[in-house]
């Protein structure tokens, strides 16, 4: 029974190597993909490059910006609102 | 200065390309398209899409190529899992599609034999390639990865992220769906009664 099932096997796998071949790619895909891949004009390739520093020199930035914004609107909210005081106790 | 890539291993050209050497990537890419190609199309069953989804897999790759070391992979168990994640995606985005039959390119006429006997074998690898696309999609993946490109269990495993027995295990079982469903294809007096039909 054994036999009988490897002997199955034996002729599907023969089966599938004689039928199963690796296809080849055109070679002007091939040529033309490899040319985008490694052309450094390409916006894809260079983003892809330069995308993680210049990511993160954006993050720093704005989060610099920010903060710079939020401590500059506070001196003047702050500042205003001394003024306020100091007008409404004079009067 | 003209450096000798081509003679690039892998190591050296991944450690290259993660620095940004995009000609070292494209040592790499010449070496895989090939497989990676023939894998897609096996899967896909059309050179359009086999051609877009290997594009994708390189620029995929190109993109991610920095993270690769931490993987524990070799490149080509890398390429074909990134390559059969844009494949599952392609079968989900097209399930409404007909495919176009793999047997196009596939059933390759040789010119010295008798067109009775290419007319037989033609049908025999149409049989085939029906049966194996009607099997599960981890199955399909283990009988191309094994005949189409000739891993190893223990390669399929690493593609598949399952361990070498566990790949046997899947092989044995395919192989039992598989008779039964050849039954009618091995059967070299059937195939000859279904053609004197």
């Amino acid at each position: 029974m054994e036999s009988t099932s490897s002997s199955e096997f034996d002729q599907i796998e023969n089966v599938m190597h004689s039928s199963l071949r690796p296809v080849a790619p055109r070679p002007e895909f091939v040529e033309g993909l490899h040319q985008r891949l490694t052309d450094p004009m390409n916006p894809r390739v260079r983003f892809t490059r330069q995308y993680s520093s210049q990511f993160i020199l954006l993050i720093l930035t704005t989060l610099l910006s920010g903060i710079v914004f939020i401590l500059a609107a506070t001196r003047v909210i702050i500042s205003l609102v001394r003024e306020f005081r100091l007008t409404n106790s004079r009067s | 200065m003209v450096r000798k890539v081509p003679e690039l291993s892998d190591e050296n050209a991944l450690k290259l390309a993660a620095q940004g050497d995009q000609e070292a990537f494209g040592v790499l890419y010449e070496r895989y398209v090939g497989r990676i190609y023939s894998y897609i199309y096996y899967r896909t069953g059309n050179q359009n899409d086999a051609e877009d989804l290997t594009a994708r897999v390189f620029f995929r790759a190109m993109r991610h190529v920095e993270n690769y070391t931490d993987r524990g992979l070799p490149l080509s168990a890398w390429l074909y899992r990134i390559a059969h994640n844009l494949v599952a995606n392609w079968h989900r985005d097209n399930s409404r599609k007909k495919e176009i039959p793999l047997d196009e390119i596939i059933l390759v006429r040789h010119s010295g034999d008798l067109p009775e006997i290419v007319l037989i074998e033609n049908e025999e690898k149409e049989n085939l390639l029906n049966v194996i696309h009607r099997l599960p999609s981890d199955r399909q993946q283990l009988i191309i990865l094994k005949f189409v490109e000739h891993l190893s269990n223990a390669e399929i495993g690493q593609v598949m992220g399952r361990s070498e027995g566990a790949v046997k295990s899947l092989y044995h079982r395919t192989l039992l769906t598989l008779r039964d469903d050849f039954d009618f294809f091995l059967a070299s007096g059937s195939i000859e009664k279904d053609y004197s039909k």
